[in-house]
């Protein structure tokens, strides 16, 4: 099957780009208008709370959450040592883990990201190493944080984040920085550690990219998120008195940040310059919320918020409601 | 009557048509109202809205009807009866009454609508489907990657990589998505076995509503006879085209492996590994597509479930709830890595459907082959090509001479007392020979494998290896599949399937081929429900099936355990034509018990025939305190080859299972299993008694089995009991999660006893509100283990951790050596005990790490002490098989701005094994203090470093090397650049007095540009004074080399647009005792 050699998905996709262009279809490179991305938030509704059984076990303190661009949504269930796939619809296709060591098994996972919808990470924080399935939660690769020369250099990881290069972005809480690793999964730099200056960390948690390239960084030692360039250069801290313990950010479209609060159990909303425009825990934001501990969130489409709460053992969807134009 | 036939066609396509324009204006609608425009009466719709179909959500709570709020469905009005806030925001769904329902018909329906919207279920609304409905939005994002990489005296490579993702709608109802990653390499199967410049991932979609194609990897389903479907992973592309009545798919692709499944028999008291083979080979499986059985029960994996699998070694590893005996039936479905030839899969499918669905017709072609021009490691010689032609169809003939005369190999040639030749390990370059090996099964061969790529001789048929090479021969498989079904009435179906196989088991050959064809016919009917004890109506269903002894199925074809069940002798190969048939029909009667008669036919053409016959009493309801009874009698005839003999089995069984006032589980049941036959000289048979209990209440799980066996060998005997128990605590309170497993097991057989214990605990203490976290896990077990060695494996350029340079595996990310473990042949019995424990807690200024992972087998007749319980105690005393310890532990106190003034740090990683009665053992120990300090823009620290360096000369770059190191350093930022300096010196020695001292200066000044982007160097000169002689360990220089020197890095990072970005680096390595190595690295990226 000749046709089959390695160019051919390439070539194909190469030409049905070139089609769309031509065709003058595409609305390429640009954004798709967000309904309300400018606009400031006036509560919040919840719309699906999952905490029933799925697969034999029920949800058990729900860590990282990450969408794709389909909506499906990737949850760990940290306390079942286990991923969970669910659809657009919030019906659960797969699961993949099982406590263990040995490889696609997981041994108290936190944080996830996709990778071009394609691979998903997983921090595998107990065998501190990084866990790559494909998107269909196939296991296809590992990368090791033990290293045999210097055992202490990498930590257990946490958050996780690719960048425009196809780097991966690992926060090593243990030891206050962040490790970025090239798309062969070697060791490359280390970024926020003690030469930072002001962009020092102290217990990073999870990382979130916006689509400059930018990527905000929970630090939960320092209560605050830290903003870095593309270059892991710092630009600013957001949420110092406002944020206890960041545990979960994620960009919207027009770069502002939502971040998850898991010790004042909250969701605040902040722009990009650092100003809190949003929290569920203000009088006017349309409470009372009842979170347990939100320890992740992602964006979804259509003005939606997953959130895993480790405290209710659920995982929760809220519809961002903004003011009537 | 065909009159009024077709008059009930067409009221019957009427209300089809209805009920469809009913369905498609029957659409949700929802309404927010916001802070300040809630009232006690809101009107949320002009016109009717349909009964229970709304849904109010009052900020985060959903309002439950007539108790927060009342709706009048005839006029769209809500009123609100719980109160609210200004401030509160109130969304309601529902469906409105389509107005042409009440303009024809003008009544109102008191059934909701098909399309009602409801809040908070189990699934919810697509969130992606609305979004995609407009028209012409596709959006593409992703970036284009060049890099160019070069170095002194080595190969320069350029490389090139796309992440692409698109998504939207080429024109309505025509939607596009999909996403493509080419990075040059191919993660499939992890980066040992990774090929670079692939296009690794993708994956496109475009779909409507009559039409589905799909690139990249795909997940084809393919159906089994028994069991789930077998889900498979490929590479390629399917299409498929919908219409009402007729389907049609097509599938190209290359798959990742094709079926296999292999029978084991379990080892008394080894859990595992047991190596996953075909044809005595271990092979690489890929990952997920595994299913493990056990006396006939599908197991599931997870170190918390049944079994753990090493893909790459192919091995199975079973855990504490399973326990392996010489009793295990283990059977395993799986599909081997590609490694021979490249595989290829076609695929055509065709439905064809009657207007109303009572009649089908299916036609399937399926060609999974392998491409004999594409070899994926090596390539063929004339001289083997032409073995492969000549031995046909006998492909267990794949073998030349291993031993190639080699003046510089590492084997000589010897004779034994009987004159036959073999071949002895003389060492590196020693030997007359190079030889190559390959496993033939155990008791086939003359070597058994020592580790490090050396076979020793052990006699004639006492080992597994034979001096062979195998030349992989390639083979295809085609089939052709053709289904005929009806619906004769409700509920019932008539069907039949034909397929035909057509297997070369060796495309270089045509010899043999007459054989290839082989068919598998199938009959199916059934009437009623599915007969089965969970049904409570009437169900009737026969099979029949008739197998062409050449039919080769593509997947698992029989239920596992089959041979068990009609009671087939081990031995028996069938050589003729397969007839199987079997029916079964449930019977409601009057009274507490349903009856359920099923009987089964098995014959193997002129050798074997069996059949059986089963009575079930059921109780008709789900949960009942009444048994199941089940009595089963079979008979067997074997008659092939001059022997002939008859079988009998007798089967009774009780089982109940119940929950009292959903709180207790009880399950109970008593099985009698006799079987006895003359299907070889002597009589003999077993009779089995096994009584389960199971309880569940709670958090608490209790399994107990007691097995009693007699053996008929001539007379009856006694010879088998198993007793085992096992409990089970799974909780979470709060914070505190446990999970102890507890599992005995006393075998007595022959005369002799074995006891058999497993223990695991997890526990785990996460009050994340405190900065705290408390992971524990024990692991204890009796096993046999086998040797464990190490080795290394060279994978491709820039894929290792290694380089192998100056004698030794020097760490290197860029390297092309890997460190595996390897399995030897000898076994041990050992007390295995694993535990683990980890404590993070870090209130405000203070910060404290601790880490232990041990893993020990303990030798026979050594015990452990009360003090194992300990998290971190290991008593090194004691005699090990095996031996792991990994300690670490962190301790940063006195906060500074953004971090810690005092941090400590040690770790402690150490390992022995016993290997061919030696006991090579490795560690490093490391121990840190660092301080930091600040003071404005400046940072300071001081860093001394103690390490110790240990391994015996059976592992790479052995010594004993201890040393300090000591750093100064000062960074400086001011608002465009930064600048790290920083002076170390280093002392290290080995005990056989190499010294060796270093002193190096890092100076690495860093200026960002105002318009973005960014320049580094770093500067590394240093002076070394060695003393050593012959080769020198890496970890005595710290991979520093001559006495003096200089490492250098200039990297820099530019934006020259928004989305494009260049980056350029150089790495240097100079000394006064080699050839200078420059790296250069270059990369162009563009986001779009």
């Amino acid at each position: 099957m000749k046709v089959f050699n390695r160019h051919f998905p390439s070539v194909l996709f190469s030409c049905i780009i070139i089609i769309l262009f031509l065709s003058g279809c595409g609305g390429y490179g640009k954004r798709s208008p967000g309904l309300h991305d400018d606009a400031v938030p006036i509560g919040l509704v919840l719309e699906h709370e999952i905490s029933d059984e799925i697969f034999g076990e029920r949800l058990s303190q729900p860590f990282g959450i990450a969408a794709d661009d389909l909506g499906n949504l990737f949850v760990v269930d940290a306390g079942n040592n286990r991923i969970i796939k669910f659809d657009s619809d919030l019906k659960p296709l797969r699961e993949t883990g099982g406590f263990g060591q040995s490889e696609g098994l997981l041994s108290h996972p936190t944080y996830v990201t996709l990778d071009n919808n394609l691979n998903l990470y997983v921090s595998d924080a107990g065998n501190q190493r990084i866990s790559i399935y494909d998107a269909r939660l196939n296991y296809v690769d590992r990368i090791d944080l033990i290293d045999n020369e210097d055992p202490l250099k990498f930590g257990r990881p946490a958050g996780l984040a690719i960048n425009d290069y196809g780097e991966l972005l690992i926060a090593d809480g243990d030891n206050a920085r962040i490790a970025v690793f090239n798309i062969f999964g070697n060791f490359e730099r280390f970024l926020g550690d003690v030469d930072s200056y002001s962009g020092m960390l102290l217990t990073p948690s999870c990382i979130s990219r916006d689509r400059e390239g930018n990527i905000v960084v929970g630090d939960v030692g320092n209560s605050k998120l830290l903003l870095f360039d593309s270059y892991g250069t710092f630009i600013s801290d957001i949420g110092r008195g406002d944020l206890a313990r960041p545990t979960g950010a994620d960009f919207n479209r027009d770069g502002n940040i939502w971040v998850a609060d898991s010790k004042i159990a909250a969701l605040l909303y902040f722009d990009h310059r650092g100003k809190l425009l949003f929290s569920t825990q203000d009088p006017g934001a349309g409470g009372p919320y009842a979170f347990g501990q939100p320890q992740d969130l992602t964006m979804l489409p259509k003005n939606r918020i997953a959130v895993s709460d480790a405290g209710k053992n659920s995982l929760l969807i809220y519809r961002i409601i903004y003011p009537k134009k | 009557m065909r009159a009024q036939s077709q008059s009930r066609n067409i009221r019957g396509i009427y209300l089809i048509l209805l009920l469809f324009l009913f369905y498609q204006s029957t659409v949700a609608a929802e309404k927010i109202f916001y802070p300040g425009e809630i009232k006690q009466r809101l009107r949320i719709h002009v016109g009717q809205v349909i009964d229970d179909s709304d849904s109010l959500l009052l900020n985060s709570r959903k309002l439950t009807k007539d108790l927060d709020y009342k709706i009048d469905y005839l006029n769209g009005v809500v009123f609100i009866n719980t109160s609210y806030q200004p401030t509160d925001t109130l969304i309601v769904c529902f469906t409105p009454l389509p107005t042409w329902l009440k303009k024809y018909y003008g009544i109102i329906p008191n059934e909701s609508g098909p399309t009602t919207q409801r809040l908070r279920p189990s699934t919810g609304k697509s969130l992606y489907r609305e979004e995609s409905k407009r028209p012409s939005e596709i959006v593409i994002r992703g970036a284009k990657k060049f890099s160019v990489l070069t170095q002194t005296g080595g190969v320069s490579k350029f490389n090139q990589s796309l992440d692409l993702t698109i998504k939207g709608e080429i024109s309505p109802g025509l939607e596009i998505s999909g996403s493509v990653a080419d990075r040059g390499y191919d993660p499939e199967y992890g980066t040992i076995n990774s090929r670079i410049s692939e296009l690794d991932k993708l994956n496109l979609r475009i779909q409507s509503r009559k039409f589905y194609s799909e690139v990249g990897n795909l997940e084809i389903i393919q159906k089994s006879d028994y069991g789930t479907a077998n889900v498979k992973q490929v590479g390629g592309i399917q299409a498929a085209l919908y219409s009402r009545n007729f389907s049609a798919s097509g599938l190209l692709a290359q798959p990742r492996g094709r079926f296999k499944t292999v029978k084991i028999t379990g080892i008394d008291k080894t859990q595992g590994p047991y190596r996953v083979t075909i044809e005595n080979q271990s092979v690489a499986i890929v990952p997920g597509s595994e299913k493990v059985w056990l006396d006939g029960r599908q197991l599931q994996r997870g170190a918390d479930k049944d079994y753990i699998m090493d893909y790459p070694a192919g091995g199975v590893t079973f855990t504490q709830r399973i326990l392996i005996d010489s009793r295990s039936r283990i059977e395993i479905d799986f599909e081997p890595l590609t490694t021979d030839y490249q595989q290829e899969i076609y695929q055509f499918t065709s439905e064809l459907n009657t207007s109303d669905s009572n009649a089908w017709i299916r036609v399937d072609f399926t060609r999974e082959t392998d491409d004999k021009n594409r070899l994926k490691t090596g390539q063929l010689g004339s001289d083997d090509i032409g073995l492969l032609r000549t031995i046909g169809d006998s492909v267990q003939l794949n073998l030349r001479d291993g031993a190639v005369p080699d003046s510089s190999g590492n084997y000589i040639e010897l004779y034994d007392t009987l004159g036959q030749r073999y071949f002895e390990y003389v060492g590196d370059s020693l030997g007359d020979y190079s030889v190559s090996f390959s496993t033939v099964g155990f008791g086939n061969g003359d070597y058994i494998y020592n580790g490090s790529d050396i076979y020793k001789y052990v006699g004639r048929g006492k080992g597994d290896y034979a001096p062979y090479v195998r030349i992989p021969v390639p083979s295809r498989e085609d089939y052709y599949e053709s289904e005929f079904g009806v619906h004769p009435g409700a509920n019932s179906t008539i069907k039949m399937i034909v397929r035909q196989s057509d297997y070369d088991r060796n495309l270089f050959s045509e010899l043999n081929d007459n054989n290839n064809l082989g068919g598998q016919y199938i009959f199916a009917a059934n009437a009623g429900q599915t007969p089965s004890i969970y049904s409570d109506k009437y169900g009737f269903s026969a099979t029949a099936e008739i197998l062409n002894k050449n039919f080769k199925p593509r997947q698992r074809r029989d239920r596992p355990d089959l041979s068990r069940k009609f009671l087939i002798p081990v031995s028996l190969s069938p050589s003729g034509n397969q007839k199987e048939a079997g029916i079964a029909s449930a019977l409601p009667v009057p009274g507490p018990y349903n009856v359920l008669l099923n009987s089964g036919y098995l014959d193997y053409e002129k050798q074997f025939n069996s059949y059986y016959g089963t009575v079930v009493a059921y109780p008709g309801k789900n949960n009942s305190p009444l048994p199941v009874l089940s009595l089963t009698q079979l008979k067997s005839q074997l008659d092939s080859t001059g022997v002939k003999g008859d079988g009998r089995n007798e089967i009774f069984s009780a089982d109940i299972d119940y929950q009292f006032h959903n709180q207790v589980t009880i399950s109970s049941s008593f099985k009698f299993d006799r079987r006895w036959n003359q299907y070889q000289i002597m009589t003999n048979g077993t009779t089995e008694r096994i009584y389960d209990i199971n309880m569940i209440y709670r958090i608490l799980r209790v399994e107990l089995q007691h097995y009693n066996e007699d053996t008929l060998v001539t007379t009856w005997q006694r010879r088998t009991k198993r007793d085992r128990a096992a409990f089970g605590i799974k909780s979470q309170t709060g914070a505190v999660k446990t999970d102890l497993y507890l599992v005995g097991q006393r075998l007595a057989q022959y005369g002799t006893k074995e006891d058999q214990f497993m223990v695991r605990l997890n526990m785990a203490y996460l009050p994340t509100a405190y900065n705290l976290s408390v992971n524990g896990s024990y692991t204890l077990s009796d096993e046999n283990r086998n040797e464990r060695g190490v080795r290394y494996i060279e994978v491709e350029p820039g894929q290792g951790k290694f380089i192998y340079e100056n004698g030794q595996y020097v760490p290197d990310v860029n390297g092309n050596y890997i460190e595996i473990e390897e399995i030897h042949s000898d076994q041990a019995s050992v007390k295995k005990g694993e535990k683990s424990f980890n404590l993070t807690y870090y209130p405000a200024g203070f910060y404290l790490k601790l880490i232990a992972n041990i893993s020990e087998d303990l030798l026979a007749g050594q015990n452990r002490n009360a003090w194992w319980v300990l998290p971190f105690y290991s008593d090194e005393k004691k005699a090990y098989f095996y031996r792991k310890l990994y300690y670490s532990g962190e301790l940063k106190f006195i906060e500074i701005p953004g971090s810690y003034f005092i941090n400590l740090a040690g770790s402690y990683n150490y390992e022995e094994r016993q290997l061919g009665g030696q006991n090579p053992d490795r560690y490093e120990r490391q121990f840190r203090i660092k301080f930091n300090e600040a003071y404005r823009s400046s940072r300071f620290g001081q860093e001394a470093i103690l390490f110790e360096y240990h391994r015996d000369s059976y592992f790479s770059s052995p010594g004993n090397i201890d040393g300090f190191e000591v750093t100064l350093s000062n960074s400086t930022s001011s608002g465009r650049g930064q600048i790290f300096g920083s002076l170390a010196f280093r002392f290290a020695k080995d005990t056989d007095f190499s010294r060796s001292k270093l002193v190096s200066l890092v100076l690495q000044p860093r200026i960002r540009f105002a318009e973005g982007g960014e320049t580094s160097l770093k500067l590394e000169p240093y002076f070394q004074e060695l003393k050593a002689a012959g080769t020198v360990s890496y970890r005595l220089t710290d991979d520093h080399y001559g006495t003096r020197g200089i490492r250098w890095t200039l990297r820099s990072d530019y934006k020259l647009r928004q989305n494009l970005k260049i980056s350029v680096s150089f790495d240097g390595r100079h000394s006064d005792d080699r050839k200078p190595r420059i790296v250069g690295r270059g990369e162009l990226v563009a986001n779009f």
